[in-house]
């Protein structure tokens, strides 16, 4: 049992989490079904949408299990691609003919893709164990 | 003319409780309180509503009655069911407010989900 202060999952890591699981939810099913009935229509956009939300779900469960390494990577992966694909899909909007969840740094979405991995990173950081 | 909602009173009603338990909570949380037993039975109360819409909405799709994508309102609706257990669940290890606040972002999701839930149902094919 790790020290409560190095607990990610703990006070506001807990809702944190909680918001994160959602996306995990929410992108996955959504990814799941467009890859099922509507690949062929914008298979680049949905294949970023799928990858999207496999970064999530493993989001989540690293910040639940407090796996920082893999918490990390992960919440490096959505900062980047939703700054890259947000900027992308605003200078190339041709290249996107469908949303994903980072078109326009997550704007459909409340700009929530761009909050999450902020805060996630710094929750990562808050509850870092003292290593000197 | 598509047919009518799901079922129009229950789905106002699950909203309405929803937000009004997503509002209650999230005064409970800025008090740094945890929720107590009248949020709880709010909770419980807004789960057995949304298992009866689900009953309801299983009933007529297996009478026949489809949206034009009911795949996604399937999706809509497992997830619907489980959120709340799931929110509880997960809450529960939580002693500061910040449980309090998984509950009440919990309640504001299937507040959405009911507004999804009726513009899917709303496109029958």
């Amino acid at each position: 049992m790790p020290d409560v202060r190095n607990d990610v999952a703990a006070g506001p890591g807990r809702l944190l989490v909680a918001v994160y699981g959602v996306f995990a939810v929410a992108a996955s099913s959504r990814a799941g079904l467009q890859l099922a009935t509507v690949f062929s229509e914008a298979p680049v956009a949905y294949l970023l949408s799928a990858f999207a939300a496999l970064v999530y779900v493993v989001a989540t469960v690293a910040l639940a299990r407090s796996a920082r390494r893999v918490a990390l990577v992960a919440c490096g992966i959505e900062l980047v691609g939703v700054l890259v694909i947000g900027t992308v899909s605003l200078l190339l909007p041709q290249a996107f003919p469908d949303q994903t969840v980072w078109s326009a740094y997550g704007l459909g979405y409340g700009l929530v893709p761009l909050v999450l991995p902020v805060l996630g990173l710094l929750r990562l950081r808050a509850t870092a164990p003292l290593s000197r | 003319m598509p047919d009518a909602p799901v079922i129009p009173a229950l789905t106002v009603a699950v909203a309405a409780v929803a937000i009004a338990l997503a509002v209650a909570g999230g005064v409970l949380a800025a008090r740094d309180l945890r929720p107590g037993k009248p949020l709880l039975q709010g909770v419980l109360l807004l789960q057995l509503l949304l298992l009866a819409q689900a009953a309801v909405a299983v009933f007529r799709l297996v009478g026949g009655e489809r949206p034009v994508e009911t795949g996604a309102f399937v999706g809509y609706l497992v997830v619907s069911v489980l959120l709340v257990p799931g929110g509880l669940i997960w809450s529960f290890e939580e002693k500061s407010r910040y449980g309090t606040m998984v509950l009440a972002v919990v309640c504001l999701v299937v507040a959405v989900l009911q507004e999804r839930l009726d513009s899917l149902w709303s496109v029958l094919a």
